[in-house]
């Protein structure tokens, strides 16, 4: 797949032509010059979406020099070597008391129409402050109810150097990196400086962002828009819109990011993430119970309404914006959001019977991270200059030779002799990873997206991380002498963006027993001095089991197939995408590629619903998101004995496998609006394997079909939306 | 929306490269992929060779040798071979389960009984025979998980090209030696 780098020097510049005419189709395509279906008329993409089978152009023909794919060139190191940087630790976004009085202008409840000019890029004359869609359908839901008690705010910008850095952790917990300093936008200090409009990023500087949050304490995260106004400036790829969603976050539909929701340069949106446990207005309303609490600052719990076994922990949160999520994620806009609780609160050492104390530190009363420590893996390439490419060279994936962690080209990470949670986002576009450590030794998976598992599961190979799921894993490095190194190593091999194509053996893992450069050890600690005071965290034998909906009924059944061939039977301009060959097929209709216009499932509120997600093929994996509410894998394959220890708690990315499918159960509570369900390889998902779902109670200002957004600087527009029949 | 020039050196550019293509082969050069597994220590193994099936009883049995002791490991592993067609890429997948939990370890000092979790799921391309190797965990029965060690299994497996089935699977324990 990779040119090897000690290729002949034709065969590396005929895979470089090759990728270079592939980014101007990128680069139009990302600037709204061309779109796919000129493309096809171009004779540069196929009917069936695949780029066109020229060479020069497609990297899986055969090579002018070998009898093999021409390939996809290799990302030049400039003499760089593995684990030879410091893994940066995540950058806290600062909490800001009051949001009410601190931000300027005052968050308000409807969207902020006030008017400011628009560059004539944009069109020119005057649009609102705010990107958020205007009037009542899009007020934050409940606002008086839950006014935010915190605020936090982030600007999307350029690649800049970083002068604020805060690990919030003292610099040996962070291998020996002390806050402040000035750090440039570099996969590693002997790789080149990101140029400004190839890397976007929260703040426009690395490492990625870490938002704390704690349940019963509302947060409102301001997201600016400081990208260029001009589209073209993007160095060839990357939407200049954007919208934000709180991966997987319970919360109205407004402050979800929906896919046609985008804000443009020069305004923000306010995102309202009130942080109740799900069954807030049905289960425990009297905040009696005691688990279902969180931290209140001095040492105690604080209780809250609410099942406590909907307790959730793990979140991140990314760009969304339609047909263009993958770039702009790949570009750099991902983060993560840690949320504390009683049971789940980052301090180890409070024992008062509810909190789990779980690896994390003791100074604090929540959220210590001193051994609680955020990974964001992503596959990244960059061309001969060193800067970052995006290779649109079909709509099967995007895959990068280069592994980092929390941005950072293989980086090493210190630790101290004792357990540490290491939370495990996979950041990537289309990659999986599976992964083990490099002496083979376990790890204790505690949690699998958003949520802790109902017990803990220990292994020596985790299964496969599909995109955007996150495990939560303990390794104790007690078991280690000072002094030694043990690695994290990637087995998953990939040929193309579909699937993984072979699982690899630890030991052909690290003999470097394949073509794809993405396996491997990719994040090496070091294990370097015993901690100074002893580790008294635990890992319980019971974390959080899975709420009981053995007594709701099911109220309705519905089948989602994801497959190839789509159609698109609108021919609305800003809605649908034209021409997605990827697509859902929803109650056994059509296969459809997105369109956000189009309700394709409304399930009731308070209702409890089962959903099949059927993989129609064997020749790629889908790993499917489903907005908003956490599910329970029923089955998989027909069966819950199919269903894995570590598959058994509550998640929201259900990997289908090749071939495979999945039953699952969902509750919609709480809130209103209109979410989505897509594959979450998000080129699938640009293209167009995305739908729109609503809860619907048939006439509530949230709970019917909403008019759907259509956002223009100059303000958002709403039309009807269609509703399938089957819907 | 002008999309006839943007892109026109780019197809002219490809034309000339098709040409480019239509050359003989000059400096063939291929990656190697290598799936041979680690050699195993004091392992032996058994082969079934029933009637082909997506789930094939394999007998196990081996040692792994290390601190507080060595573990003899015999007991029945249950490899499971799934098959997923691709009629459009003519790329079919196997996906392996293999569930280790019918296999218990002995130890030679503390005659204490170990218990393997699992399964571990494997993912591979169709094709006749496939070695596969696993590390799985093992841990005194009711120990504490942080307990845990390391044992590799070794599964030699054959499956019918059209089912999946597996025709034929053999299996072994050994020592880690990574």
């Amino acid at each position: 797949m990779f040119v090897p780098k000690n290729a002949s020097r034709s065969r590396i510049k005929e895979a470089e032509v090759g990728r270079r005419n592939r980014a101007e189709i990128t680069r139009a395509l990302s600037q709204g010059q061309v779109t796919r279906r000129d493309l096809l008329k171009m004779g540069l993409f196929s009917g069936a979406g695949a780029l066109a089978w020229k060479h020069g152009l497609n990297p899986f023909v055969n090579s002018a020099y070998a009898s093999i794919p021409t390939g996809f060139p290799s990302s030049p190191l400039f003499g760089v070597l593995p684990f030879t940087q410091p893994m940066l630790r995540f950058d806290v976004l600062p909490r800001v008391p009051n949001p009410l009085t601190a931000l300027t202008p005052t968050p308000t409840e409807q969207a902020n129409t006030t008017q400011q000019p628009v560059p004539a890029v944009l069109g020119g004359g005057t649009g609102p402050v705010e990107g958020r869609p205007p009037g009542p359908i899009w007020a934050h839901q409940r606002w008086n109810q839950f006014l935010p008690q915190i605020g936090m705010e982030a600007t999307q910008l350029g690649a800049r150097n970083n002068t604020t850095y805060n690990p919030q952790v003292a610099s040996q917990f962070n291998s020996g990196v002390p806050a402040g300093g000035n750090i440039p936008l570099k996969f590693h200090p002997g790789l080149p400086t990101q140029a400004e409009n190839t890397v976007w990023t929260f703040n426009g500087t690395i490492p990625p962002k870490l938002a704390i949050g704690r349940y019963g304490e509302p947060l409102l995260f301001r997201h600016h828009n400081g990208l260029p106004a001009d589209i073209t400036q993007n160095n060839g790829f990357g939407r200049h819109t954007i919208s934000t969603h709180e991966h997987n976050g319970h919360h109205g539909a407004e402050n979800d990011g929906f896919t046609g929701a985008w804000f443009y340069p020069g305004q923000f949106y306010d995102y309202h993430w009130p942080i109740v446990l799900a069954g807030h207005f049905s289960i425990n309303t009297a905040a009696t119970d005691p688990k279902a609490g969180t931290p209140n600052g001095s040492g105690g719990i604080t209780k809250i309404p609410g099942d406590w076994r909907e307790t959730m922990s793990t979140h991140w949160f990314h760009d969304h914006m339609f047909s263009h999520t993958s770039e702009n994620v790949y570009k750099g806009n991902a983060a993560m959001f840690n949320i504390y609780s009683a049971i789940d609160r980052g301090n180890e050492t409070i024992n008062d019977g509810v909190n789990l104390r779980l690896p994390s530190g003791r100074l604090k009363d929540f959220g210590n991270l001193e051994y609680d420590v955020n990974l964001m893996l992503a596959d990244k390439a960059w061309g001969n200059d060193g800067q970052m490419v995006f290779d649109i060279f079909d709509r099967d994936g995007f895959l990068g030779d280069a592994v980092t962690v929390n941005l950072a080209y293989k980086p090493y990470f210190e630790v101290e002799r004792r357990k540490y949670r290491f939370r495990i986002l996979n950041g990537s576009v289309a990659r999986f990873y599976k992964i083990a450590l490099s002496d083979g030794k376990p790890m204790i998976q505690i949690g699998n997206d958003g949520n802790l598992l109902p017990a803990p599961v220990t292994l020596t190979q985790l299964d496969h991380i599909g995109i955007a799921e996150r495990y939560d894993i303990v390794i104790d490095f007690s078991r280690y002498a000072i002094g030694t190194k043990v690695a994290m190593v990637n087995l998953a091999e990939h040929n193309d963006g579909r699937e993984v194509s072979h699982d690899l053996s630890l030991a052909d893992a690290l003999a470097g027993n394949s073509s794809d450069p993405g396996v491997g050890k990719f994040l090496e600690f070091r294990v370097v001095r015993n901690p100074a005071t002893p580790d008294v965290s635990q890992v319980p034998a019971v974390l959080i089991p899975n709420p009981d909906l053995s007594a709701i009924p099911v109220v309705r059944e519905r089948l989602f197939e994801f497959g190839r061939g789509a159609s698109q039977p609108s021919a609305d301009p800003i809605t649908a995408d034209p021409d997605g060959e990827w697509g859902i097929k929803s109650e056994g209709g059509q296969m459809l590629a997105a369109d956000f216009g189009r309700v394709s499932a409304m399930p009731s509120a308070g209702k409890r619903e089962v959903w099949t997600l059927r993989n129609g093929g064997g020749g790629w994996d889908h790993p499917i998101h489903i907005h908003f509410e956490e599910g329970q894998i029923l089955e998989r394959n027909g069966s819950l004995a199919n269903v894995p220890a570590w598959e058994r708690g509550r998640k929201d990315v259900y990997r289908l496998r090749p071939g495979g499918e999945i039953k699952i159960t969902l509750q919609f509570r709480d809130w209103g609006g209109m979410f989505m369900e897509h594959c979450h390889n998000t080129v699938h998902e640009d293209h167009a394997m995305l739908l729109r779902w609503e809860i619907n109670n048939g006439g509530a200002p949230f709970l019917r079909p909403l008019p759907t957004p259509i956002p223009t600087p100059q303000g958002v527009g709403f039309q009807d939306p269609t509703v399938l029949p089957t819907a | 929306m002008k999309t006839t020039n943007i892109l026109k050196p780019l197809v002219l550019s490809l034309a000339v490269a098709a040409a480019v293509a239509a050359l003989p082969a000059a400096h063939a050069q291929t990656a190697t992929q290598s799936a041979a597994p680690v050699s195993s220590s004091a392992a032996t193994a058994s082969s079934t060779a029933a009637a082909p099936s997506a789930t094939s009883l394999v007998k196990v049995r081996g040692f792994v040798t290390g601190s507080p002791e060595t573990v003899g490991f015999t007991g029945t592993a249950v490899v499971n071979s799934q098959l997923a067609n691709d009629p459009d890429f003519n790329l079919p997948q196997l996906i392996f389960t293999l569930d280790m939990s019918g296999v218990s370890g002995f130890g030679s000092q503390s005659h204490a009984q170990y218990v393997i979790t699992g399964p571990e799921i494997i993912q591979r391309r169709l094709a006749p025979s496939h070695a596969v190797e696993i590390t799985f965990p093992f841990v005194v029965s009711g120990g504490s998980p942080l307990a845990t060690q390391t044992g590799v299994a070794s599964f030699a497996i054959d499956v019918d090209q059209n089912t999946g089935y597996i025709t034929q699977a053999s299996g072994s324990v050994s020592t880690p030696n990574f």
